[in-house]
């Protein structure tokens, strides 16, 4: 187990490398410049290039950025927010996506697994309808329409919740993108409990253990639920991914300052450093939480060995 | 059902064998076809698409509206207003037109994803999962360098080399879009392999080629089904969330993205310029994800 | 059964109360309290007056720190820093007076070498101001030699000859340097204070002090909302009446203007399509903005510089049309390169960008097939590629619009659509990589140079490398003309030779409708320089 885990963060320590490489490489050829602005003079912009090194070969710029970020320097914003340390930048966006993300990702995952055991359990039955209408649904609505309709109804009409993500008010202002965000979540986890309890329960050894006699609670609980853990943490994980990195589109639909806006202006403004560092962090949580969930699959699932390449 | 037909041949001396196959491999297509009218919501689901289909390639070609063409003295009108069923948007453009085109845009776009994430992820799991070991860790390198670069960058690439449109859009789905498909498939795989009948046509000196297409790949089906119709939804939000980001359909052509997001400022003072789009996009998706449901119930036989 | 009436009852009470409750408070906005806030559209990029380039940035530190002039209600300069000032030398020497109680809100006492300090980092080409060319503008002494590196900041015609006296050496008299002088940048920078700081200086609200009605209570880079406070140290501060005023970032107009009907917003901008929603609303402004919109011509592109061409695009457009019946906001035609409001004739007060004379912005499909028919034995250009950016959605619509009508009126031309970023289109501007583009332009400071000047033969921002010697001449002669009548006829001349070249054909001018609460009096926009003043608002 040890020696696995060894393993993958070094294949880790090399992606990340790859990534920062293509990634450096294909900034350059993005069009335009950080500095290519209507008001900046051709002296003006050489300058900025000389200030912050951008004028060296590229390969020299890459050493230095890999030689900078060994010691946890990111460099610094050039546009978006002048001269602000990228770490800084990550670290005060990521705290409201967090935030954000993570209540997302528990409503959506509790209410969604409940429904799939519900409609599963109860299957054929109405419940069973209901459920998985409401997941249809669910993923068939694109989760900035149904953060339209909401804001719609709550914010304009109602005028109980803000519309908008307020600092001053973290809380109340992050009810509705919440709610916006988990829907998907929700409905994507009440599928695939639904389906995978259904494998489960028409299973030969689900059949055999019912035919023994053994409680149907009981079955449910200790058979059926352990085993479709595996599905939705396989599932949850990159969810989860999508949820914390900050859905852009949520985040936008609700003006909410978090890591996804500020990528996006930072990828509009041409801003290298905050685009490489933001895309570094989300590549760390990425294969983290991969890595994470390879382990755990190791727990849940003995059958699936994670030292199988030796 | 080919595959399993010839294997009925190659195997046609062990009786045993040919038993096993044969009466439940010439059934099988049409069980599930019966299986599938039985389900009502699916049926409709089929009906509707096809409506939705015929709208969106016919009405462009039949209507006296041009989706292009800008009247703007008759912009804003409201659903119902001289001929225009779903109104006009800010250029006097026809809402029913528009919604037509912009809806064969997105199936368009949809489809291809469909093929590709097939294609390419279902394969892609397969042999990563099955294969394991330094071949499966070199296959999710690739797909975890792949899923780390985001896909803005990717397309805004390559807008710059190529001309900003479907062709990009779909590209980058391309390079991206089968990850979530092939990771899916792989965990299934990774479950299934240490299965007892698959340890035991292994041990029995089956080839790798055949215990993947005679046992595995059919008990994934279900969820490649489930995995490839929730990757409609995801082709058609790429596209709607690259029009947010200002990197969707040139105008004057429009998809449901775009339209979505054009009306998405306005919809408190014309709502109908979001409703529509966003009604066809939901029915389109709608319909795709109670399909699914209902092949997957088909195939799995409940 | 009767308990879980009651229970029912009380829920829907409590639900009832909740919405009542709030709509009441969110309805009621500034009345009975001294706060406002004002919606920006930009995040705010720095708090650095060198650095700083965001409306939202450019606002914040000129409410914060004050300069040697603010702006008035009635867009005039009113001094700030300054109580006085003296001309000398023919023009070309002013020395300030710097106030006595003028004092930073750490207490020091706001000197002359302040200001030399500020505007001598504002023009080090290291910090690269993102403004300053205005240095140039305002005529400072070797202002652009030292932007361009060519001599050291120590050369800038900026020096404190006693702690309350600063003098500006000019190189030629600027008759509009009091409202240039007014502009964020030109604030003073306390120079022990910022060795302080050292890198952190302006990136947070407690690595700023402030010289100006207002201070930021805490705020860090990222923040989406800016809160301002009362500066008790501000030497006028007993006539700023407003306690505090908030900030907010919001992009989408909709859900800005939402906040407005929340009750969450005071002074919220609208986009085109929500003005048709408000423009019968009490508290509907219909203002104009200071962008000129135009389209721009590659002249190093053969068949784009045919003149005929530019021409017969001219005037297959309906300026009109666009205005009124696409983009809805309150947006006017122009026919002329300076938008509305900018100069006014000194001798008789009408508006510069009506005296302007050109026919060719005015719709006429008779003369567009005219020019065309003379462009087509001349070129062989039969389809062009316009370049538009995606940083205002009415882009897309307006481009729509200019194919439709080109494609109609110039028969057997094809018009292809280019969307791509901001920084992207200009880029391609810059390298000259495009056909045709859409370009807007607003005023860095309030005169008629501000805009002519960049059509000069090289100038950095002449993106259509549009070359004209008479216009470079003409342009030349006004920069050093003193007398204001004949400076203005120079430049009247100079900007109808821009017109009818054709070169960079202008569309509209943007409207900037906003929705501002009636009670707050005094807070106009400014159509140049630093938009909103906090200092001078009130409540009624």
């Amino acid at each position: 187990m040890k020696k696995y885990v060894l393993k993958r963060l070094l294949i880790a320590v090399v992606t990340l490398f790859l990534i920062t490489l293509i990634l450096f490489v294909m900034e350059k050829a993005m069009p335009g410049s950080p500095f290519n602005d209507e008001k900046m003079s051709h002296a003006q912009v050489a300058a900025l290039y000389r200030k912050y090194g951008l004028d060296g070969p590229i390969w020299l710029q890459f050493f230095n950025y890999l030689k900078n970020m060994i010691t946890g320097d990111f460099g610094v914003s050039y546009t978006v927010q002048v001269n602000t340390p990228v770490t800084t930048m990550i670290f005060q966006h990521f705290k409201i996506s967090l935030q954000i993300g993570l209540q997302a990702t528990i409503l959506g995952s509790i209410i969604g697994f409940f429904m799939g055991v519900l409609a599963a359990v109860k299957k054929g039955t109405i419940w069973d309808n209901l459920m998985t209408g409401i997941s249809v649904l669910g993923i068939s609505l694109p989760n900035f329409v149904v953060a339209l309709i909401i804001s719609l109804i709550f914010s304009y009409k109602l005028m109980v919740l803000p519309g908008t993500y307020q600092q001053t008010q973290p809380f109340v202002s992050s009810i509705l993108p919440t709610i916006a965000l988990s829907t998907f979540t929700m409905a994507s986890i009440e599928r695939y409990v639904r389906n995978d309890m259904i494998t489960i329960m028409d299973s030969d050894y689900y059949r055999l253990a019912d035919s023994k006699g053994i409680k149907k609670y009981q079955l449910i609980m200790h058979h059926v639920i352990r085993n479709t853990l595996i599905s939705v943490i396989t599932v949850l994980a990159p969810l989860m991914i999508d949820l914390i990195a900050g859905s852009m589109v949520i985040e936008k639909a609700f003006a909410i300052p978090g890591l996804g806006t500020l990528y996006i202006s930072a990828i509009q403004a041409n801003d290298y450093n905050v685009v490489l560092g933001i895309t570094f962090f989300y590549a760390v949580l990425f294969i983290g939480i991969m890595l994470v969930v390879d382990i755990l699959y190791g727990l849940i699932d003995p059958r699936i060995r994670l030292d199988e390449g030796e | 059902m080919t595959d399993n037909k010839n294997n009925d041949f190659e195997f046609a001396q062990n009786p045993e064998v040919e038993d096993h196959y044969s009466g439940k491999s010439y059934s099988y297509g049409q069980l599930i076809w019966h299986r599938f009218l039985r389900n009502k919501g699916a049926v409709v689901s089929v009906v509707v698409l096809v409506i939705i289909t015929l709208i969106a390639f016919l009405a462009p070609h039949f209507s006296q509206f041009s989706p292009t063409t800008p009247y703007p003295n008759q912009s804003n009108l409201a659903p119902g207003t001289n001929g225009h069923w779903f109104g006009t948007d800010n250029l006097g453009r026809d809402i029913f037109v528009r919604v037509a085109a912009g809806t064969s845009v997105s199936l368009r776009v949809a489809l291809v994803a469909m093929a590709i994430d097939l294609v390419i992820g279902t394969s892609y799991g397969l042999i990563s999962g099955y294969f394991g070991g330094k071949i499966d860790l070199f296959m999710q390198r690739i797909t975890e360098i792949l899923s780390t670069i985001p896909m803005i960058i990717i397309v805004t690439l390559l807008v710059l080399v190529m001309k900003p449109g479907l062709i990009s859009i779909i590209t980058a789905m391309m390079i991206v879009g089968w990850i979530n498909m092939s990771r899916i498939v792989r965990a299934q795989v990774l479950e299934l392999k240490s299965r007892e009948y698959v340890l035991s046509a292994r041990t029995m000196g089956e080839s790798n080629f055949k215990i993947i297409f005679s046992q595995i790949l059919p008990n994934t089906l279900g969820q490649i089904i489930t995995t490839f119709m929730l990757s409609i939804p995801n082709a058609i939000f790429l596209e709607a969330f690259l029009a947010f980001i200002g990197l969707g359909v040139p105008a004057p052509l429009a998809s449901l993205g775009t339209m979505i997001n054009d009306g998405y400022t306005q919809a408190i003072v014309y709502p109908y310029m979001v409703f529509f789009p966003v009604l066809f996009l939901a029915l389109i998706m709608l319909s795709f994800n109670i399909i699914a449901d209902g092949l997957r119930d088909a195939i799995e036989g409940s | 059964m009767k308990r879980s009436a009651a229970i029912v009852s009380t829920a829907i009470a409590c639900v009832g109360m909740l919405l009542t409750g709030c709509q009441k408070s969110s309805n009621s906005g500034t009345q009975n309290q001294s706060k406002i806030t004002v919606v920006e559209n930009t995040p705010v990029d720095s708090l650095d007056p060198a650095v700083a380039y965001q409306e939202s940035a450019i606002v914040t530190v000129a409410n914060t720190t004050e300069g040697l002039y603010t702006m008035d209600a009635h867009d005039k300069p009113q001094f700030g820093l300054a109580s006085k000032v003296k001309t000398s030398n023919h023009g070309l020497t002013k020395t300030f007076t710097i106030r006595e109680d003028a004092k930073w809100s750490n207490g020091d006492p706001v000197t002359a070498n302040d200001f030399v300090f500020g505007w001598r980092r504002f023009s080090d080409p290291k910090n690269a101001s993102p403004y300053n060319f205005e240095l140039g503008a305002a005529g400072i002494k070797n202002a652009d030699a030292i932007t361009l590196g060519k001599k050291p900041t120590s050369d800038l015609g900026v020096r404190a000859t006693g702690p309350k006296t600063l003098v500006v050496e000019l190189d030629h008299p600027v008759p509009f340097l009091s409202r240039i002088l007014a502009f964020a940048p030109f604030a003073p920078v306390n120079q022990k204070y910022f060795e302080k700081t050292g890198k952190k200086f302006g990136q947070d609200s407690s690595h700023v002090i402030a010289t100006g009605p207002y201070k930021i209570k805490d705020w860090k880079l990222g923040d989406n909302t800016v809160q301002l406070v009362k500066n008790p140290k501000y030497w006028d501060a007993k006539n700023v009446k407003v306690k505090e005023i908030k900030l907010d970032v919001i992009t989408d107009p909709e859900k800005a203007a939402i906040a407005f009907e929340n009750g969450n917003a005071d002074y919220v901008r609208l986009s085109g399509q929500l003005v048709s929603k408000y423009h019968k609303d009490k508290n509907f402004v219909d203002e104009i903005s200071n962008f000129n919109h135009y389209l721009i011509f590659n002249m190093k592109e053969p068949g784009i510089n045919n003149a005929n061409l530019r021409k017969a695009i001219s005037v297959s457009l309906n300026r009109k049309e666009i205005t009124t019946h696409i983009l809805k906001d309150g947006s006017v035609p122009v026919h002329s390169m300076v938008m509305r409001k900018l100069g006014k004739n000194p001798k008789t007060g009408k508006d510069f960008a009506d005296e302007s004379t050109t026919n060719l912005s005015q719709y006429s499909p008779a003369d567009a097939k005219k020019y065309w028919n003379k462009a087509k034995s001349e070129t062989k250009l039969r389809s062009f590629t316009l370049l538009y950016d995606d940083s205002d959605p009415s882009y897309s619509n307006v481009a729509a619009y200019i194919k439709a009508q080109v494609e109609k009126n110039l028969p057997g031309m094809k018009v292809n659509l280019q969307q791509v970023s901001k920084k992207t289109r200009l880029d391609k501007m810059a390298k000259s990589n495009f056909d045709v583009g859409i370009s807007r332009w607003a005023p860095d400071y309030g005169d008629i140079s501000a805009v002519l000047n960049m059509y000069v033969t090289g100038n950095a921002s002449n993106y259509a490398k549009w070359s004209d010697p008479e216009y470079d001449r003409l342009i030349a002669q006004a920069n050093k003309e003193t007398d204001l009548s004949k400076r203005y006829q120079l430049l009247l001349k100079a900007n109808n030779i821009l017109v009818d070249s054709a070169a960079c054909p202008p569309l509209y001018q943007a409207g900037a409708p906003v929705l501002r609460r009636t009670n707050i009096k005094d807070m106009p926009m400014h159509i140049s320089g630093v938009p909103l003043v906090f200092k001078y608002v009130y409540i009624k």
